[in-house]
């Protein structure tokens, strides 16, 4: 029999375009006093803590030390992953697949709305020597790829922005989304450019949010839930960080990542066994990009199948059904969050409006956003 | 446990107003100092290649990203090329919009295996084409000091 991990609680707050109310540290005390409730377990219980965290993010130069308090891991064994949530879900199933641990919780939180300086910060993540010198917006690297992805006939620009209008129209159901919307194709084509063919529109624009996530071993998971949700495969890689000598077409990562956790999940022929899917779509052209990765269609399908709603609600694969990064926000290292949540709800089919009929199989997979090339999947079952 | 009360009044938030001021120093390394005096005192593009991989990389390095071979020598490359992929620049690094939309290139370099981001000079938004090729643009020798901005751009050849 295979190995997997149950997700036997989640605690989330709504993702909105600001949050003052609350500190970052008391958003993800609201994720995790939920998560926490829904397993019915308290933080004495809780053998591993895997948190999510970028200094730069967060504002501080040790951010790592500063995660503990706010999850009841004080004084518990606790470590922080500088990268998406779902890498630190990958330690989590990892911790659990030892044998040595029962529950472990996984967090990941944005306050994208603390951060004066993000397009710098951005930028930061450059080449100091080679790149950043050249003053213009981190976009620009986005802009590069969609124009030759764009090239290369993978998609027509239509396409691209037809992910936007799906996006944004399923966040419309979404109550926890910040950014839904109902616009045509024509809105993002005429959205004010930033580093063509990128337009504002086809930008997922940033957002506040905290995911909390209970994780347990299949020997504990029914005295913690009578509906849990299966990771049942995960995997993650890196292409190479410089933009000099990395491939500028395809997401090798994101298919690497792919079939590493397809393979652990057992799954041969993605296309025909999963049900839908939550990819990241921080730029929209990027959606279709990660399908194709992601072997759910074949190369150059993707936006065909977008255009004719395949991959919308009611589609053959639903795809972002939450809104995705477009319609949701962008939520930096807490994006894969909030995938692996919607697939979550979805798989309880506790997705209210925007439920996916006959959700048994789901992917959700991570990028860690411009300008990296750090992917990570995750295969998720119902039972 | 839970938020049991919240701020629900705009006048109640407040915040403190906090800056990291940070600065560093970014040696260049084995393979970017020999680049970058090359390019600064010849006005050359120097490449390593790894035979092993069959990988030709630009700026030289001193080890192979794929096999992590040593790469022994470097050798220069015309420094010329074709765009692989372009995109029309609205705004700065901080987000504010730019005077005139800059055009930057992703710059398929010949030789080699690699590719430079890099603006593109002489030539309209509306006349770049993916695949034309051009060469490099670099600083007068007595202005150049051995950095990316010694190069001004690439121009159509």
């Amino acid at each position: 029999m295979r190995e997997k991990v149950a997700i036997a609680g989640v605690g989330y707050t709504a993702f909105t375009s600001v949050s003052p109310g609350v500190s970052y540290r008391e958003l993800t005390y609201e994720a995790a006093v939920k998560a926490y409730e829904e397993a019915g377990v308290e933080p004495k219980d809780v053998d591993s803590f895997v948190c999510t965290s970028e200094d730069f993010l967060e504002g501080y130069s040790i951010s790592d030390e500063y995660c503990n308090d706010q999850l009841g891991a004080v004084l518990k064994p606790v470590q922080t992953i500088p990268g998406d949530f779902m890498h630190s879900l990958a330690v989590g199933v990892m911790h659990i697949l030892t044998g040595k641990f029962d529950i472990v919780v996984v967090q990941a939180l944005s306050k994208a709305s603390n951060m004066k300086t993000i397009p710098e910060m951005i930028n930061f993540a450059l080449d100091p020597v080679l790149n950043r010198p050249l003053d213009v917006t981190p976009y620009a690297v986005a802009g590069l790829e969609m124009n030759r992805f764009l090239e290369e006939g993978r998609a027509t620009r239509e396409q691209c922005a037809a992910v936007v209008v799906k996006n944004k129209a399923n966040a419309l159901l979404n109550p926890l989304a910040g950014y839904g919307a109902s616009i045509t194709v024509d809105h993002v084509l005429e959205s004010e450019p930033v580093a063509e063919p990128v337009r504002l529109l086809d930008i997922a624009p940033y957002a506040d949010g905290a995911v909390v996530m209970v994780l347990c071993s299949e020997r504990v998971a029914p005295s913690l839930t009578d509906r849990p949700v299966w990771i049942t495969g995960i995997g993650w890689s890196t292409d190479s960080p410089t933009l000099e000598s990395r491939d500028w077409v395809d997401a090798v990562s994101v298919r690497l990542a792919g079939d590493m956790a397809y393979r652990m999940a057992g799954v041969k022929c993605p296309a025909k066994e999963v049900d839908l899917a939550e990819v990241n779509d921080e730029i929209s052209f990027k959606e279709l990009q990660h399908l194709e990765a992601l072997r759910l269609f074949d190369e150059g399908a993707a936006g065909k199948a977008t255009e004719d709603g395949k991959t919308s609600l009611e589609g053959t694969l639903p795809v972002n059904p939450s809104g995705g990064g477009l319609g949701v926000g962008h939520l930096f290292e807490c994006s894969g969050a909030q995938k692996v949540l919607e697939l979550v709800l979805q798989l309880r089919g506790e997705a209210g409006a925007r439920q996916v009929a006959g959700a048994g199989v789901g992917v959700a997979q991570a990028w860690r956003g411009i300008p990296t090339t750090s992917a990570a999947v995750a295969v998720l079952c119902a039972d | 446990m839970g938020l049991t009360e919240r701020t629900n009044r705009n006048v109640d938030l407040t915040y403190w107003e906090g800056e990291i001021p940070v600065n560093y120093v970014y040696t260049y390394g084995l393979g970017l100092e020999a680049f970058f005096r090359a390019l600064k005192e010849q006005g050359k593009f120097l490449a390593s290649r790894c035979e092993d991989c069959g990988v030709t990389y630009l700026p030289a390095r001193v080890f192979c990203e794929r096999c992590l071979g040593k790469l022994e020598t470097t050798f220069a490359v015309p420094g010329t090329g074709k765009v692989y992929a372009y995109t029309v620049v609205h705004r700065n690094v901080d987000e504010s919009p730019k005077e005139e939309p800059v055009v930057l290139a992703l710059v398929d370099m010949d030789g080699t295996d690699c590719r430079f981001v890099h603006y593109l000079t002489g030539v309209e938004p509306g006349e770049v084409k993916v695949g034309m090729a051009v060469k490099p643009v670099l600083k007068a020798k007595k202005d150049r000091k051995g950095g990316i901005e010694d190069i001004v751009g690439f121009a159509p050849a």
